[in-house]
């Protein structure tokens, strides 16, 4: 039979408030986390600025991260995933049934690569960024010319880190 | 700079000057580039449509299909920047061209007329600006324009303005005949309006003046000239890049014309050379599994290479060859020194460079011959060599190489060799 205690009802009181007072604080914390629209903005408009610490941000947010790899996926034209490659050599063409991407350094300029990008149905709409990873690693976002004839080309610093991630087999990608 | 000849493409923000075009490999677009940057220009794409075929018009002109172009400023929109491009990729086929600023506006069709553009006002008007802080000789500077356009002036600061209806019209101030300057350009075509009579006086005129001047030159032309004749190249060129007073800088100028007249021209040298290749290292070493054929500019397959020959000949037998041969096994320049570098030997087929590799070539390395050719054998130190082996063909530094050795009468050619 429960017993009419004042002191034990002010101490369940004091344990709610410090629950609800949690929960707000949480609350306060989720709030300054990055909103979903700006993850949208990020993976749907190239010409979006995500704000200065986005990146460090998202490495510290799971659920915006997990936020951003389903828009990715639901987006993006095309996905490349890590190549089952033989060997550790250099990647230089990546294939799927959508796309053909390929990086041929520059002839002229030793520090340079040319990163091609076809898209094989002519008629699909063409993506406007390219975002890419390696295992575990963040996404490295880049905003893509326009196609024409199904096909753009990036001029890149070979030691740039798209370029690097490009060249690996274990570089993921993802045509938005 | 592009065989002597310096073309920028006018814009409204001030001309945007063509620094240089090099080939790309086949599989990229040809890109504009912004001072050698990782930046292809936004006009990118529509010069990759001016250059490759079916309709661009750079491919049908030099047979290659990718380009890089790097210009000075940025050229963000329009298709102005054509006739200015067209132009460059002409001069670079050039081996020798005037000394000559061209600025160039203007749409290029496929049938190579020129356009109408717009903002020619605000174009000039900028290139007056670009004129007050850089140094360029009036006399050696052209402006093209559309003839489409109206309201053309014939000068514009200083610098002769032509309107254009045509490619042609343009290159005929950087064309075959390499010493017509603008100015001379015009006198010329008043010569061939002035009766035959004035002709032959002025001929015999400009016969007294040679006379006059032989005397004048006295003792120096005839040491520059046995220095010449002895093939003593570097000793030539200390003489005369060192004048000792105003007179003698001038007889030096002088002199260095009449050398760039003895200049081998046109066809001069043909090259011919084998590749022998193999399975495998080891089998180098069987000739009877070594097979032989042409070689080619690009070595593409997986087999092994074991041996270059070149041979260059010259049709006339006044002509010399020497040259050198090295062997860049990382790519040109890629070391401080050249793996291997040969001086070649006479064979009746000509002068002739035989490479064995010790060290087979793998993707990326370069063969590089180098010939010098002229009325003698260059005896002594040629310093000029280490940068003709070395450098890109568009480099200043390979560039300053080549003028240096064919300022005395000489012609470079370069051959070389990739494996892809």
């Amino acid at each position: 039979m429960p017993v009419d205690n004042p002191l034990h009802d002010l101490a369940l009181a004091a344990i709610d408030a410090d629950a609800q007072a949690k929960e707000l604080l949480i609350a306060r914390d989720r709030s300054s986390l990055i909103p979903f629209s700006t993850i949208y903005a990020y993976v749907n408009n190239p010409s979006f600025i995500p704000p200065t610490d986005f990146e460090n941000l998202l490495e510290r947010d799971l659920s915006a991260q997990e936020n951003l790899n389903r828009l990715l996926e639901k987006a993006s034209l095309a996905y490349m995933p890590m190549l089952a490659a033989a060997s550790s050599g250099e990647v230089t063409r990546r294939e799927t049934d959508v796309a053909i991407m390929t990086l041929t350094p520059s002839r002229v300029e030793q520090g340079q690569v040319y990163l091609k990008i076809e898209v094989k149905d002519l008629n699909a709409e063409m993506p406007t960024q390219i975002f890419v990873r390696r295992a575990g690693g963040p996404w490295i976002r880049t905003a893509l010319p326009n196609f024409v004839n199904a096909q753009t080309q990036l001029l890149l610093e070979a030691k740039s880190s798209i370029a690097q991630v490009l060249s690996v087999p274990d570089g993921e990608v993802y045509l938005c | 700079m592009l065989s002597g000849v310096t073309v920028h493409i006018l814009t409204t923000t001030g001309p945007a000057t063509i620094q240089r075009i090099r080939e790309e490999d086949s599989n990229v677009a040809s890109v504009i580039c912004l001072d050698g940057r990782a930046e292809a220009l936004p006009v990118s794409p529509a010069y990759d449509a001016f250059v490759r075929k079916p309709i661009g018009i750079v491919e049908k002109l030099t047979g290659h299909d990718a380009y890089r172009m790097d210009i000075s400023a940025r050229v963000d929109e329009g298709r102005s920047w054509q006739l200015a491009a067209y132009i460059a990729h002409v001069a670079l086929l050039k081996a020798t061209a005037p000394d000559l600023h061209i600025f160039a506006t203007g749409e290029v069709d496929d049938a190579l007329s020129v356009r109408a553009v717009a903002h020619i006002a605000e174009k000039l008007q900028a290139l007056s600006i670009f004129l007050e802080t850089n140094d360029i000789p009036r006399d050696q500077a052209v402006i093209f324009i559309p003839a489409a356009n109206e309201n053309i002036l014939l000068n514009h600061d200083g610098i002769t303005v032509h309107a254009v209806t045509a490619v042609s019209d343009a290159l005929q101030v950087i064309g075959p005949d390499d010493v017509i300057q603008p100015s001379e350009k015009l006198s010329r075509n008043n010569e061939i309006q002035t009766s035959g009579r004035g002709v032959g006086w002025a001929k015999w005129a400009v016969l007294l003046s040679i006379i006059g001047l032989l005397f004048w030159f006295g003792a120096n032309f005839a040491r520059w000239q046995a220095l010449s004749d002895q093939g003593r190249a570097f000793e030539l060129e200390e003489a005369i890049n060192n004048p000792s007073n105003v007179v003698a800088s001038l007889r030096s100028s002088v002199f260095r014309k009449w050398l760039s007249f003895r200049k081998p021209v046109d066809d001069y040298l043909k090259f011919d050379g084998t590749i022998s290749i193999a399975a495998n290292v080891g089998a180098c070493m069987t000739p009877e599994v070594v097979s032989r054929g042409p070689i080619t500019e690009t070595f593409k397959s997986h087999a092994t290479v074991c041996e270059i020959e070149m041979s260059a000949y010259v049709a006339d037998p006044s002509l010399k060859v020497v040259g050198r041969m090295a062997y860049w096994p990382t790519g040109l320049g890629a070391s401080e020194r050249a793996m291997r570098t040969m001086r070649g030997h006479n064979k009746p087929t000509g002068r002739t460079w035989n490479l064995a590799f010790m060290e087979v070539p793998e993707p990326g390395a370069v063969v590089r011959l180098i010939t010098i050719t002229g009325r003698s054998v260059i005896q002594g130190p040629q310093p000029w060599f280490q940068d003709l082996l070395r450098a890109t063909l568009e480099s200043p530094a390979f560039t300053a190489a080549r003028q240096r050795i064919e300022m005395l009468g000489y012609s470079v050619a370069v051959k070389d060799w990739h494996r892809k």
